[in-house]
């Protein structure tokens, strides 16, 4: 399906500039503390707030 | 089951007019991913993505939705080509929550903004008592999940004012579930004239981790039910009991394994009212150009064979709602519920599998439909990983 370029063109943009993930429940947590995007620095820590295996898409 | 001061309330209000379509639309998991999208920008620029699927729930506490991505959804809404897929309503809870009339209120919301072709969920109920952090897990099917079911189902329509779906679970305890979740989700969605999506990688599971051919599990499905196809890819997990094991994961992390591509060619022209095959994979796992190759590659490829099957005729079925009636207050039934929480809280809190297995032992579920005595061990395992994954933080 065609998409306009005009609507491509702000997408590249939007992507380009800004960071995103697909689940805004995250948003919130960010502020608080650092995120480490499914990175176990130690593997018999606790991975808070990893994106990995997120439900919205990776349903285990 | 609690149905005092029942009157009905909810009525469809019946759409215009709904596409009786003859083409199958090759289609992605379109989520508000920076990985996902710089992923999918070739593809829309090569006008090769012909439907998106939105997971409208996951945008819950974002405040700020850049007009380009609305842009991009109302693009694809006009052509009777965005579907909504949610997350996180836990259709078989035995409770009912304020987060679920909020669900319920949001995705109103949003379908009077995108005009949804059809709206989606999951079968199963969601770990942990927080709203928005568990994996959906399966329950015993009897009368008491069915009518919790058929009751959030015609919630979900009244909202959504299209036609409704559920999709098949990849995860199951024991054998009995895979065999029998086909005839279920059919006996779910019946009333309210519903749909299946068939989950192909979620079926690829079940037939990896039970011994099955996952031709005879396909056909343990109402096959003129499924208007939506899922494919993707996942992993092997080892065994955490026995060497030489592994279990199939649905973690959407890796390419589509080419069993997948098998079977959707093989299940497409047993599926007559299919409108959407969808791929899918998570924005963690399209962070290099590797990875963001190969998922363009499974796209063009799924698209291809697609294109490759002739459609003969036209869908049958729009799977628009014959009549909706609902009581307005929602069913529950505490018994459920506890039963719901006391797994959740085993899984979440043990610390290996003899120690779930004796804290099941003591629990109330033995002799009960959960059929814990049948449970596999390994699965049980897996469960116990799953719900660890997202307990309550």
């Amino acid at each position: 399906m065609e998409i306009k370029k005009s609507l491509l063109q702000a997408m590249l943009v939007g992507l380009t500039v800004g960071s995103i993930s697909s689940c805004g429940m995250f948003d919130q947590i960010d502020e608080e503390t650092e995120v480490r995007e499914g990175v176990h620095e130690d593997e018999n820590e606790k991975c808070e707030n990893c994106w990995e295996n997120c439900p919205a898409c990776g349903m285990g | 089951m609690k149905m005092k001061n029942a009157r009905i309330v909810g009525k469809i209000v019946q759409p215009v007019a709904w596409d009786n379509h003859s083409s199958i639309l090759s289609s992605v998991a379109c989520n508000l991913d920076q990985d996902i999208l710089l992923t999918l920008l070739p593809l829309f620029a090569s006008s090769e993505i012909e439907g998106i699927e939105w997971s409208f729930d996951t945008l819950y506490q974002r405040e700020k939705i850049p007009d380009w991505f609305y842009e991009l959804l109302h693009t694809y809404a006009k052509e009777h080509r965005l579907v909504g897929h949610g997350v996180f309503f836990s259709i078989l809870s035995g409770q009912w929550k304020d987060e679920q009339r909020k669900w319920l209120d949001h995705l109103s919301k949003m379908s009077s903004r995108f005009r949804f072709d059809h709206v989606t969920e999951h079968f199963g109920f969601t770990t942990s008592t927080n709203f928005h952090a568990g994996a959906p897990l399966s329950v015993p099917l009897n009368t008491t999940t069915l009518a919790i079911g058929r009751d959030r189902l015609s919630r979900i329509q009244n909202a959504a004012q299209c036609p409704v779906g559920l999709e098949n679970l990849a995860f199951a305890y024991h054998e009995d579930e895979v065999k029998r979740q086909g005839a279920f989700l059919n006996q779910l969605v019946e009333p309210i004239n519903g749909f299946i999506i068939l989950d192909l990688h979620n079926l690829y599971c079940q037939s990896c981790n039970f011994g099955k051919d996952p031709l005879d599990l396909v056909i343990s499905y109402p096959l003129d039910r499924v208007r939506e196809i899922h494919i993707s890819g996942g992993r092997w997990e080892p065994s955490r009991l026995s060497e030489n094991k592994s279990i199939r994961r649905d973690t959407h992390d890796d390419g589509v394994p080419e069993e997948v591509f098998t079977l959707l060619k093989s299940v497409i022209p047993k599926c007559s009212n299919l409108k959407f095959v969808v791929l899918e994979q998570i924005g963690t796992a399209l962070k290099s150009e590797t990875q963001r190759t190969l998922f363009q590659k499974d796209f063009l490829k799924m698209k291809k064979l697609i294109n490759s099957i002739e459609r003969k005729e036209n869908a049958l079925n729009t799977f628009l709602p014959l009549s909706n009636e609902m009581v307005d207050r929602p069913l529950v039934n505490q018994e459920l519920y506890d039963q719901q929480l006391a797994i959740s809280n085993i899984l979440e809190s043990s610390k290996d599998l003899t120690d779930a297995k004796r804290k099941l032992q003591m629990s109330k579920l033995p002799k009960t439909d959960w059929q814990v005595e049948k449970w596999d061990d390994d699965m049980l395992d897996t469960a116990i990983q799953i719900a660890q994954t997202w307990r309550a933080q």
